[in-house]
This record gives C-alpha cells, sequence and structure tokens, in this order.
C-alpha cells in the first residue's frame, strides 16, 4: 500500500490555482456587477434629467399660461353697464399683448422669456444666455417653428433659418432662496407665445372662388351689391356626403377666408372634402388633420405642411367683447337661435342702475341687451300699478337704447370724443333707434316661402300662390318696419295718431344726459319727436293738386220703398254755373333697387293736418286735424284715420233687408262724414325692384300714386261727402261760382304709414304736432278751367323727411308742378338735387336683404341667422345706418372708411366694436350622441368666434437681430382673396406691414386708415369703397382667444470654475433638453359641471346633464337650428303643427347661480321668460352669469419624442 | 297673447269690412280713355291768322280715367297792334270721359234745350251736338259739346266774337273721334299709362305708370287698433 505522503506531491499547487481561479471568477462577477450598476446608474440619472427637463418645460408652458393670464383683462364684472364698465382695451401680436388704457396710453407685454440680448457667436455655446425655438430639432433638417418667408411671403427653403432666439428663465434648486453653491441654477427655459389667430384655421376658412369657378354667380351678386352674397365651396368632389357639398355660405362667415393661399395650385387641396368632414365629423383636432384631404403624393404632403405649418392651424378663436369688456351685441330674433353659439350661457347683458323704472326693487337686473333684434310690439302686459296694458318689449328697447346711448357717450380707448360728442346726443339717438330697427328687421320672421303660407291657401290648386307670397310679405314688412316705434301703454294719449308712436327724446341740459321720455314725463318745447330709420319704400314728392268739378245737386229723398237704392250726390243733377273745389294727394312712392317687392297698399299715404285757408269770393278755412296737442284731446280727428261712421243696412236687389243666419240684420260700415281717413292714399300698385336680365328691363322702384279726389266740404272739419247712399244736408261739398278764382293758402303735414299697424308711422312729412311742423305753399284756382294748378314738395334724401327745411317747394297753375315719377328736381333748385340710384350718394340707401324673387335672375332671398345663407353673415352691413338724420346731412351714412382730415370725433368704425358675430351652428357641432353641441367645432360659441385672422401680424420681439421671425402674410391674403386683384391685395398686405412698423391694430376698422384700403379712390361710392370691411370685417380681428405656445425647457449644472450660481454660464453642463409646442385657449368658463347653461330638468324636477333632444337632427343640416332641450337652452313650446320650437315667454331659464344676483324685471321676463338665481360661492357655480376667463392647453406635444 | 291675437283678429276683421265698403263705394266702371296722341289729331294743328300756342294733352283720374288735349290759338294781328290791346284767344279741348258714371258726361243728362233764369247758359243743339252754352262776361264764352255719349268738346272764346263758335266746331274733326272705337267696360285698374305731351316743348313729354288708390277708410275706433300686437 502506498503512504499519503506518496501522493501528496501530485496535489501541490491545485489549491492556489482553484483559489486564483476563484478570485477572478469572483472580480469578474463583482467587475461585472459594477458595470451594470454604473450602466443602470447612467440610466436612471439621464431618465431622471429628461423628468426634469419635461418638468422644465412644463414650467415654462405654465409661465406662458401664467403671463397671458396675468396681463389679459378680464371681462368687465357683470354689475357694471356700459357707462361704468373700465375700460382697458387690449390687442394681440405673436409675441406680445398690447393694453391700451383709456387715455390711448400703451403698456406692452412681452409674450415670450425675454429678447435676446447676446451674440449666440460671443460664446463657446451658443445657448448660454438665448435659445433658438427654431432651432431644428435634433435628428431632423427642418426648421422647427417656420423656414424663413420670399418676399411673398411664401416659405423659402433654400434660405437660412430665421433665428427665434429668446432668453431663457433660469430657475434655482430652492427658488425661494438665494443662489450660492449649493443651491445652484438646475434647469431654465424659454418660451415664445405665438397667436394662432394669426393663422388660416382649415377647419374652417374654405374660401371664395375665383371668378373662373364661380358657379353660383357669386360675383354678379357682389357687384351687384348684393348682402351677403353666396357662395359653394371650391373644387373638389367630397367624400363624406353629397348634400353639404352644395350648401351655400354667406361672403363674410369665416368659411369665406380663402385657404387656396397656401397652395401652389387650388387643385392641390379637395375643399368639398374638407368641409364635409368637418362640416358632419366636427373639426379637426391637430395639424395633421388637413393631409388627408390633399391631393399631393405623399412627399410632397409633408414638404407641404413643413414649409405651411407656421401660417396653419386647426384651432383658433378670437373674443367677442368689446373695448370695455363687455360682450358685443349679437343679432337674434330670440335667443332660441344663439343658445348654442356666440351668446350660450351670456344672452343678457346687465344693464344696471338707470334702467327705467321698473315699479320693482331690483338688485339686478338683467336686459336681453345683447340680442338687439328679439323686441317689438311684443309680450302685453299689465304694469304694477294695473294701470292698463302696455308692450313689454317695448319697454326692453328702451332700455337697449339707454344701453347704446350710454356707449355712445363714452369714449373708446385711444381717443378723446365719444359718438355724441361727434355727432352730438340727438343724433347718437336718432342712431340707436336706427339700429334698433336693422336689427329687428335683420332677424324677424316674415313670410319669405310658399311653406309658411297658410295651409288653405297651400293646399288649394286654384290659389295664385306668388300672389298670395306677395301678399303675406308685404303686410310682414310694412308692420315689422314700425315694430321699434314707441309702443304706448294703452292709455297714454289714446288715438292720437301717428303721434302716439314718437319716441320722444329729451336733449341733456347741465349734467343731466339726454334721455327718451317716459310716458309719465311731459314733453316740453326742447323735446324732440323721433321715428327709426325704415328702410324703403320712401315718399319722395307729395303734390297736391286741386281742380274743379261740376257742383251737382242733393237728390231728392227717395220713396220708402226706393231706400236700398244707392244714389249719392255723386249722381245728383249738375248745377250750371256752379262748381265744387276738388284736392287731392299725390305721392311717389320711391325703394332703392334693390329693395324687396311689395304692394303698397300695405304703405298707405296719411294725411295727419290738413288746412285750406280759401279766399277770393268768400273766405273759408277747411281744417282737418288739431293744430296743436292741447287741442288735440279735445278732437277726434286726432287721428290721422278719422273718419266718421255709421251702420248701414244691407238689402238685396229687389230692396229687401239682408239677414245673417242668427236672424240679425246685415249691415256695413260706410263713412258718414269724411275728415282726415279720406286723405289716406291706399294704392293698388307693387313696387318692384329692377330686373336686369330680361330682354326688356323692367323696373318699378318709383312710382306716383295719385289719391282720390275730395271736395272742400261746406263745414271747416268736414269734407264733402259725394258717395253717401243717403246724404245729408252737411255731406254737400261748398259750392263756389264758375266765374271765381280761389286762393288757397296750403298747410299739411303728412306721413307713410302701414296696414295693417294702427296708424303706426313710418316716415313723417315732416314731424311735429303743432301748426308750425307743416309743408306750406299757395295757389290759385279758375274754377272754369279745366287746368289743375299743383304743388309740389320735394325731397333729396326722404329718410330726412322728419325736418320741413328738407323738402323743397315749387308751385305751377298747371299739372305740372315738381317732377312725378321722376328724379326730384324743382324749379327753386335749379338741378336735379336727388342723385340717381346708382349714384354714390344713394349707393348705401340700403338695408338688411329681406323679400323674396329674383334682381337680375339672382335670388334676392337671404335667411335667419342659423342658416349659412344668413342675411347677417357681416356686421359691415350695419353700415347701412344713417348717422344725419337729426343734423340734416343727407346721405351720410355709418363710414367703414378713413376719417376725412379734421373731421371731428371718433371714426364710424369704431361702432363695430360692440357688434358682435353669430354665425350658424351646423351639423358637425353636434357631439355624437346628440346631447350638447360641440364646443371645439362650433365657429360662433360662448363669445367667440373660430377663424378670424388677427390683422397684428408683426412678431416680437422686434429690433433684435436674434429674432426675426417671419411676418405671415397668407392668412389675410386668404380674407381678401379674390375680392381684388392679387397686385391690389399685395399692396395693401404692404400697407399693413407698413403700418405695423412701429403701431399696432387695436381695432380691426384701422385697416381703412390705410393705402390701397379703398376699392376705387377714384370713385366716391362709399359702399363699393368699403366692400372689404362691410363683408369680411367678421373674418378679421385684433385680439386673440388662443395661443401657440414654442417652448423648450433644460435641466442644468453648473461645471467646476463657474461660480455664478443663478446663472448658465460658458461650459456649464446641459443634462437634459424637451422642447413642445403647445395650444392655449382663454375661454368662459362655463361652470364646474362643463357644461354650458345647466342642462334641462327631468321628469323628475332634477337637473340632468344626458338630456337627449326628442327628435333626430338629420344629417342633411336642414335643421340644425331645431335646438331641442338643448342644454343651456332657453325654454320652448311648440308652436301649432310646426316642427319649430318657439320661445316660451312663461317659461324659465336654466338656473344662474354664483355670487352676484341677477334677475329681470317683468317686462323683460314677459318678452323673454324667466330667469332665476341662486347663491354660490363662485367656484361652486354651474351656470354664473359673470362671464369668467379660464385657460386650458388643448394641444400639447413634444417635439423631440 | 290671447288679447294681442284677439285685437290682431279684430283688426284683420275690420280692414276686411272696410275694403269691401271701400270696393262698393268706388264702384265705378268705364271705358279706358283713348290715348291722348289720337285724341289730339282731331284738334286742328293750323288755322290761318292764328298762331297755335299751347297744345297739350294727358291722360289722368277725375272721377274714372280720363284723357284730356288741349290746344290754344291766338290771333296773329295783321298790323302791330299796341301792348295794351289783347289779342283774340281760342281754346279748344277734347276730355274722353270712358263713358263713365259721374263724369262730365252728367253735364248733359236729361238734355233739353233751355235758357237759364240769368240768361248766362243756354242748352242747345248745335250742328246736331248737344251744347251747353256759358256767357262768362262780355268778352269770354264758353261751350261745350257731347259727341258719341263720351267725348266732351269744349271751346272757349276770349275776346273772340261768340258767333265764331260754329266755325271753329267745324274745325273739329269730329269723324275721327267717332272712329275711335268703345273697348269694354272696366274697373279702376291698379295703375295706368300715364301719357303726357306737349307738343310745343317735346322734352316735357313722357309717359309713365301711375298708381291709383283707394280712399282706405279702416282702422276703427278701437283702441286695440291703436296698438297692434305682433
Amino acid at each position: 500500500m502506498r503512504s499519503r505522503a506518496e501522493h501528496r506531491p501530485h496535489h501541490r499547487g491545485v489549491a492556489l490555482l482553484t483559489v486564483l481561479v476563484v478570485i477572478a471568477l469572483l472580480t469578474l462577477l463583482i467587475l461585472s456587477f459594477l458595470s451594470i450598476t454604473q450602466s443602470e446608474h447612467r440610466e436612471s440619472s439621464g431618465f431622471a434629467e429628461s423628468q426634469k427637463a419635461k418638468m422644465a418645460a412644463q414650467s415654462s408652458l405654465a409661465h406662458a399660461i401664467g403671463t397671458l393670464r396675468e396681463n389679459i383683462p378680464d371681462p368687465a364684472p357683470i354689475d357694471t353697464n356700459a357707462a361704468t364698465a373700465s375700460i382697458k382695451n387690449w390687442a394681440i401680436n405673436p409675441g406680445r399683448l398690447t393694453l391700451i388704457d383709456s387715455d390711448g396710453s400703451l403698456e406692452h407685454i412681452p409674450l415670450h422669456s425675454g429678447a435676446a440680448e447676446n451674440s449666440p457667436s460671443a460664446t463657446r455655446d451658443p445657448n448660454v444666455h438665448s435659445f433658438d425655438l427654431n432651432e431644428p430639432i435634433p435628428g431632423t433638417e427642418a426648421p422647427a417653428i417656420s423656414y424663413a418667408f420670399d418676399t411673398k411671403g411664401n416659405p423659402d427653403t433654400n434660405s437660412d433659418f430665421p433665428p427665434m432666439r429668446v432668453k431663457w428663465v433660469n430657475l434655482l434648486s430652492d427658488p425661494s432662496k438665494e443662489a450660492t453653491k449649493s443651491n445652484p441654477i438646475i434647469s431654465r427655459h424659454a418660451f415664445w407665445i405665438d397667436d394662432e389667430s394669426g393663422k388660416l384655421n382649415y377647419n374652417t376658412a374654405v374660401g371664395k372662388p375665383s371668378r373662373e369657378d364661380d358657379d353660383t354667380e357669386f360675383y354678379k351678386q357682389y357687384e351687384l351689391g348684393m348682402m351677403p352674397p353666396l357662395f359653394r365651396p371650391g373644387n373638389g368632389s367630397g367624400n363624406v356626403g353629397t348634400i353639404e357639398s352644395n350648401r351655400k355660405w354667406g361672403l363674410g362667415s369665416p368659411r369665406s377666408v380663402n385657404l387656396e393661399v397656401l397652395f401652389d395650385s387650388p387643385s392641390d387641396i379637395d375643399l368639398r372634402s374638407l368641409v364635409e368632414n368637418n362640416y358632419y365629423r366636427g373639426f379637426s383636432r391637430h395639424p395633421e388633420g388637413i393631409l388627408e384631404h390633399l391631393t399631393l403624393s405623399d412627399k410632397k404632403k409633408s414638404d407641404w405642411l413643413q414649409g405651411n405649418r407656421y401660417q396653419l392651424t386647426f384651432f383658433s378663436k378670437s373674443p367677442e367683447f368689446n373695448a370695455f369688456g363687455k360682450p358685443r351685441l349679437m343679432l337674434s330674433n330670440i335667443p332660441l337661435s344663439l343658445e348654442g353659439g356666440p351668446n350660450y350661457q351670456l344672452p343678457f347683458v346687465y344693464n344696471g342702475p338707470g334702467a327705467p323704472d321698473t315699479l320693482q326693487e331690483m338688485k339686478g337686473v338683467l336686459h336681453l341687451s345683447a340680442l338687439l333684434g328679439s323686441m317689438g310690439f311684443t309680450g302685453d302686459i299689465y304694469d304694477g300699478q294695473k294701470l292698463g296694458k302696455v308692450d313689454a318689449g317695448n319697454i326692453v328697447n328702451r332700455a337697449q337704447l339707454e344701453m347704446l346711448l350710454r356707449y355712445f357717450r363714452r369714449e373708446f380707448p385711444g381717443y378723446d370724443a365719444s359718438f355724441v360728442d361727434k355727432y352730438g346726443e340727438e343724433e347718437c339717438a336718432q342712431m340707436a333707434l336706427g339700429m334698433l330697427l336693422m336689427a329687428r328687421i335683420a332677424t324677424t320672421t316674415m313670410r319669405e316661402n310658399v311653406s309658411e303660407l297658410p295651409k288653405h291657401i297651400k293646399n288649394n290648386p286654384r290659389a295664385n300662390l306668388s300672389a298670395e307670397l306677395l301678399k303675406g310679405f308685404s303686410a310682414d314688412y310694412a308692420l315689422r318696419t314700425t315694430s321699434v316705434a314707441y309702443s304706448p301703454h294703452d292709455k297714454e294719449r289714446q288715438h292720437h295718431n301717428p303721434e302716439r308712436h314718437y319716441w320722444r327724446f329729451q336733449p341733456g341740459s347741465g349734467n343731466d344726459p339726454g334721455h327718451f321720455l317716459a310716458r309719465e314725463e311731459d314733453s316740453d318745447d326742447f323735446t324732440i319727436p323721433m321715428i327709426p330709420q325704415t328702410p324703403g319704400p320712401h315718399i319722395t314728392e307729395v303734390r297736391l293738386v286741386f281742380r274743379s268739378f261740376p257742383a251737382r245737386e242733393k237728390p231728392k229723398p227717395l220713396p220708402e220703398l226706393q231706400v236700398y237704392k244707392d244714389y249719392p250726390i255723386a249722381r245728383g243733377k249738375v248745377i250750371p254755373g256752379k262748381k265744387w273745389l276738388g284736392f287731392r294727394f299725390e305721392v311717389e312712392y320711391y325703394a332703392h333697387p334693390l329693395a324687396p317687392k311689395v304692394r303698397l297698399n300695405n304703405f298707405p299715404y296719411r294725411t295727419d293736418y290738413l288746412r285750406l285757408d280759401l279766399s277770393g269770393g268768400s273766405s273759408f278755412v277747411q281744417e282737418l286735424g288739431p293744430p296743436n296737442p292741447e287741442s288735440a284731446s279735445k278732437r277726434a280727428d286726432r287721428n290721422w284715420t278719422y273718419n266718421k261712421y255709421r251702420r248701414d243696412g244691407k238689402y238685396d236687389r229687389e230692396g229687401n233687408l239682408l239677414y245673417n243666419k242668427n236672424g240679425r240684420r246685415r249691415s256695413r260700415r260706410i263713412t258718414d262724414r269724411k275728415s282726415l281717413g279720406s286723405l289716406t292714399a291706399n294704392p293698388r300698385v307693387v313696387i318692384y325692384p329692377e330686373e336686369r336680365l330680361l330682354k326688356k328691363p323692367v323696373q318699378r322702384n318709383r312710382i306716383l300714386v295719385n289719391g282720390p279726389w275730395q271736395l272742400i266740404g261746406k263745414e271747416r272739419r268736414w269734407l264733402g261727402n259725394i258717395t253717401d247712399r243717403k246724404a245729408s244736408n252737411n255731406d254737400l261739398p261748398k259750392m263756389f261760382d264758375a266765374v271765381s278764382t280761389i286762393e288757397v293758402d296750403v298747410k299739411f303735414r303728412g306721413g307713410l304709414s302701414v296696414s295693417p299697424g294702427g296708424g303706426r308711422p313710418r316716415q313723417m312729412i315732416p314731424m311735429g304736432e303743432e301748426v308750425t311742423d307743416v309743408l306750406e305753399g299757395k295757389t290759385s284756382i279758375q274754377m272754369n278751367s279745366s287746368e289743375t294748378p299743383s304743388l309740389s314738395w320735394q325731397i333729396e334724401d326722404p329718410r330726412l323727411s322728419s325736418h320741413r327745411d328738407q323738402w323743397w317747394y315749387e308751385e305751377q297753375p298747371d299739372s305740372t308742378a315738381g317732377t312725378p315719377g321722376e328724379p326730384n328736381q324743382n324749379a327753386n333748385k335749379a338741378d336735379q338735387f336727388e342723385p340717381d340710384h346708382d349714384s354714390p350718394e344713394k349707393s348705401k340707401f340700403r338695408y338688411f336683404q329681406r323679400g323674396f324673387g329674383r334682381v337680375a335672375g339672382l335670388d334676392v332671398r337671404r335667411f335667419d341667422e342659423y342658416d349659412s345663407r344668413s342675411r347677417i353673415s357681416s356686421k359691415g352691413y350695419w353700415s347701412m345706418l344713417h348717422t344725419g338724420i337729426q343734423n340734416q346731412k343727407p346721405w351720410r351714412t355709418l363710414s367703414l372708411s378713413a376719417q376725412e382730415d379734421g373731421e371731428p370725433g371718433p371714426p364710424d368704425w369704431l361702432l363695430m366694436d360692440l357688434l358682435g358675430n353669430s354665425f350658424p351652428m351646423q351639423r358637425g357641432q353636434w357631439k355624437k350622441n346628440s346631447t350638447l353641441p360641440d364646443e371645439f367645432s362650433t365657429i360662433s360659441y360662448m363669445h367667440a368666434t373660430t377663424g378670424a385672422i388677427n390683422l397684428n401680424t408683426k412678431p416680437y420681439p422686434d429690433g433684435t437681430p436674434y429674432f426675426s421671425a417671419p411676418q405671415r402674410r397668407e392668412p389675410l391674403k386668404g380674407v381678401f382673396k379674390h375680392l381684388r386683384s392679387d397686385g391690389a391685395i399685395d399692396d395693401l398686405l404692404d400697407s399693413i406691414e407698413s403700418y405695423q412698423t412701429d403701431n399696432h391694430f387695436s381695432y380691426v376698422g384701422e385697416l381703412s386708415e390705410l393705402d390701397g384700403y379703398l376699392k376705387d379712390t377714384e370713385e366716391k361710392s362709399e359702399f363699393k369703397n368699403e366692400d372689404l370691411l362691410r363683408n369680411m370685417i367678421g373674418c378679421l380681428t385684433t385680439k386673440s382667444n388662443t395661443f401657440g405656445v414654442w417652448g423648450v425647457g433644460q435641466t442644468v449644472r453648473k461645471t467646476r470654475g463657474n461660480t455664478k450660481w443663478d446663472q448658465f454660464e460658458d461650459g456649464d453642463r446641459v443634462d437634459g433638453e424637451r422642447r413642445y409646442f403647445a395650444i392655449v385657449e382663454r375661454y368662459i368658463w362655463p361652470g364646474i359641471d362643463g357644461v354650458p347653461g345647466n342642462a334641462h330638468l327631468s321628469s323628475s324636477g332634477h337637473w340632468d346633464r344626458t338630456a337627449s333632444p326628442k327628435a333626430d337632427i338629420p344629417i342633411d343640416g336642414s335643421q340644425t337650428d331645431r335646438l331641442f332641450q338643448l342644454p343651456g337652452s332657453p325654454p320652448l313650446r311648440k308652436q301649432g303643427n310646426s316642427n319649430r320650437l318657439v320661445l316660451n315667454h312663461n317659461g324659465t331659464y336654466p338656473e344662474f347661480d354664483g355670487p352676484q344676483e341677477v334677475e329681470m324685471d317683468i317686462y323683460a321676463s314677459k318678452a323673454l321668460g324667466k330667469v332665476v338665481w341662486k347663491e354660490s360661492p363662485l367656484e361652486e357655480a354651474y351656470n354664473p352669469p359673470q362671464p369668467v376667463i379660464k385657460y386650458r392647453v388643448i394641444y400639447f406635444r413634444h417635439l423631440d419624442e | 297673447m290671447t288679447t294681442g291675437f284677439l285685437s290682431f283678429s279684430l283688426l284683420a276683421l275690420f280692414s276686411l269690412i272696410s275694403s269691401v265698403t271701400e270696393l262698393q263705394s268706388q264702384d265705378f266702371t268705364g271705358m279706358y280713355p283713348a290715348s291722348p296722341k289720337k285724341l289730339i289729331e282731331a284738334l286742328p294743328a293750323k288755322v290761318e291768322g292764328w298762331e297755335l300756342t299751347l297744345s297739350r294733352g294727358k291722360t289722368d283720374i277725375g272721377m274714372w280715367l280720363e284723357s284730356r288735349v288741349t290746344r290754344e290759338y291766338v290771333r296773329k294781328p295783321a298790323t302791330p297792334t299796341p301792348p295794351t290791346e289783347k289779342a283774340p284767344r281760342v281754346r279748344l279741348s277734347i276730355l274722353d270721359t270712358g263713358e263713365a258714371e259721374g263724369t262730365d258726361l252728367d253735364l248733359f243728362a236729361d238734355f233739353a234745350p233751355a235758357v237759364s233764369t240769368g240768361g248766362g247758359y243756354e242748352y242747345r243743339f248745335l250742328s246736331g251736338l248737344p251744347s251747353i252754352i256759358t256767357t262768362l262776361n262780355q268778352s269770354e264764352f264758353e261751350a261745350q259739346f257731347l259727341v258719341d255719349k263720351r267725348f266732351i268738346l269744349s271751346i272757349s272764346l276770349k275776346d273772340t266774337p261768340s258767333k265764331e263758335l260754329k266755325t271753329w266746331l267745324e274745325r273739329i274733326d269730329l269723324e275721327r273721334l267717332r272712329r275711335i272705337p268703345d273697348t269694354r267696360k272696366i274697373s279702376l285698374p291698379e295703375s295706368y299709362q300715364s301719357i303726357h305731351i306737349d307738343e310745343l316743348a317735346p322734352g316735357k313729354s313722357q309717359e309713365m305708370a301711375i298708381g291709383t288708390a283707394a280712399e282706405a277708410t279702416e282702422e276703427a275706433e278701437d283702441p286695440d287698433a291703436d296698438c297692434e300686437t305682433e
């Protein structure tokens, strides 16, 4: 056996080896572990830095939002009114907010983190002091924001990228402490706030057709002056529906902004496809949403978007608040059509102290002041003292007038005079009245479609439907043109027609401003009666013609058996050598060539006062109507429709009395004694606009109407009455010798009234109540002559007819006085003084377009405010408002042009700032479940308008070589495209840029001050010159509610040796970086539920957020205005068999809450429905009436992800 | 609301009633009168020794539509006359009454020769035509003649002997008037074409549509009618 020792040498060293191996393995293991640990640490550290950088970026966004929130003025508090709301106007540029104080002083707030001051090349690290936000994102080659633009405003991909450097904002580890080594800078951020309203919004912009692609005769309408001309979206086939391809829009809607300006060729985009998608499916919500509608290759699509991103957006809104921070005034017939749109939740305006005495104690009075078109002779109500009945709507009218007057007395920020300073109180009061009626006519419903005729007519195969429509429309139009006349208390000046329908304006004295008198206030010598400016037809000439007639005997009384026979004095035996003196009014009616076709019997001429002083032979006075208000109270002929009537039995041909089915005698009402009412001329003719397309154009927009002859009576206050079947002695006219010559002194006052309408006036000739408020003339009549001496009074601008001095008088011994049926001229004013109807002066002798039928082959009919063909598609149409009625300035209307040098006061276009745009909802604005309007896709929504383009295009900061963001041109070019030549538009855009060299636009109207604005400076036609603002003002803005924020956040670390602990120094390290783009919206908070209004109450009486419409909303868009139980909707009810809901005056609106108490006076409630309020903290309010501004991020994207 | 509707209905009813009343009171009918251009051809354009100083015509509404043409002649002096001496003057006119009731035609109703008490008026047949001759004063005479139950001729003589009446009557082309055809009688149209001719001042001639009007008698003494609710 071998000993242990023998074997031992063979094993020596193994252990060592083993140990070494183990140690090696362990080392390897440890090294690996260490390596892994370090790698993970690095990864962890990088992730942490990235997160920190994200937070830095987010702090940049929070900083940007904070800058906006802290500096953009909030809307005025609801308990301020037009007189007391504070003044702080504002305007937005890319990168700058401008605040405009009441004295015009400006404060500029940078909307960025600071202008770069140091050259990036001065340090090794170019980003030490600032950051170029346009620098390409790492890994890409394109600029982050925009290429430079060439001279035409197009992206130039070959040029250097424009620098857009902004300063850093440094953040310490603990910002609350001083910077030290232990509290150094750890991150920094930078941002620049762009204006999304400066870009073309592809969700709304479609565009006017080119003249070559004009398939709706848009340009023919445009040249003719139709308001608005209608267009269809341009080229393309569409792919969603077919009906909406044919939908037309009115010029002035954001749909009229041309998107094609961003394309080399219009065919690069399928516009119909774009429209149908955003109409049916709602708006796209990301920048790339447009790509699916491009007809380019994929590569080109991408390049196109990269090149045009800077001028394109999917989300832009501008606020609809005026310079005083109050909601702009919207047009609507009733709240129904707006509650889903611009006025959502805020249809009311606090009218505050000073509102008419309501006989109630009110804490905060709401009036529907924002909805200017709502009120007329509506809402009968017994007042608080049970004195009688009054029209609540008219009381609200008064509140609206007072509100407008308050605005007219204000100096707009930047202007040192008010409209009252410029025009005087009286003119401003007249303008306010004119505005009220314009609003009424723009929005009120009239029978303009055969479908609106009663069923028994529509279903009658023998009915002449077009004649029936004309009849219905004429009656509606006539009546509604007096809707805003003063509606008296029913016991107020009973039967004093037309005087009881005059608004009475009491000019101010001392410190008391002027105001419209209430019924309990007395007039004095300074009181000015007023009626609103009305649309045509007007009376432009009145003639009084005399002639003699053979006198006749009164027929002998008929035997009892023959009493049924009609045997008036008119058929009596002629008396040789004796004459009656007859006279008649002849009236020239005139309407502008685009006025609606109407039957004039709805527009009768009436005489308010007539006095004929006869001399020659014997003296005699015929006087009809009271000579002054005092005597009027005792006289029945204070009413210009007054005649004395009696009942007369009805007989058959055999002389048998006729009885009705109840056995009562049938009778008729006949004129017993003739007075003022008999001087009414009830024309039988139709007045119609020019039809130019016909081979032989026909037109009857001016016509003379001969009133019936009347005979001087035997008694002072009664005319001869020769048609009465049973004449009495005092019916006999006064008799004159045939050989005599009668001298006549004439005094009269006439007017244009309406029927039906109860004697309301729509034009007075002249206006007043005293015997001095008359037109005068004299003539002589040879009683044996067949000549017909005539007197004529003619006027230049019939809207000034209230002033006697505006009427030009002429007398002729024959029938030739004046120019009946012709443009006005007369011997006393040598030349023609009435301009031709295509003259510059008359270019704005127009009104909101109403009616039906065709002019020049073009459809005249326009639609209500909830249709894309709305007649109020542009607030520029308000420029037809007359501004010279009280100051007797013929043809002067609200000017949308530059002020003349030396012209005092604020420019007229400032008034546009008070008015808002309201564009209709559309199919795509409903969410899928159809319970709420799509707040994202609704063009007009809660006092903001989508798609308007900001005139302020100059980017800031300026004056630094390190920031040269391009100035956009294409969006504004899109607004004006095709309305002028491309060259003319370029000139205007040059002017806009030049204006902004050291200025900004506070108001859109400033555009009118620029070279290139007027269409044709040679032509003096305001209508043509002002076409850009008149049509497109609603597509322009100077403010914005949407902001594109470009930002960057970095985490940084100090390097050894750098000791400025609060700064980033050259050599310091950037540990992490994130860049982003976000869109921030400034919006009206709808309350804590996020639902505008308060939804509706369920059958159990509880608030129900998921209120559903009772009927489907058809996909063709034809019923999008039928807002069936929409949350926030006004109280509605069904009317008859109509499928349309109407305002329920007895209903209640969704409850208001919040800290501000609001209520309506009884008149507003009666006219509009009830408003209730419940106190709550603002933070817990569901539906606060105070517009509360909040900010939210609509879109966010990290650019480097 | 109910009150408003009621007042509206009442007003509508009143309007309806009154419009019916109005139609009845205006229920005259007549022929559409001949154009003045045709009528004036019946008057002599030239008269030896007389100067035409006026030649006009027009359509108008009296109690009915009517056309009237007038020519006036002034005697040319054979030798220069002192300015104080009045030149003889004659005015001829034709009125087309459209054969409507209530017009000047009624002057000839129940026509019978007679002389007025004062002697100023004489009813007689002259050249077979019913005529009313009026002596206005010593130097002015006027005569009216009924032609074809429709036309009324007027001859006014000033500073011209009344014996010339017949001479002037003969200068009028009555046959031309009689050849104007009668037409169907109609109610007063809503408008008519007014023709105004002035042969001596053609620039003043014109044609235009003129509207006719009814005498509105509605709007009763009803308080509700003062304030119509919309």
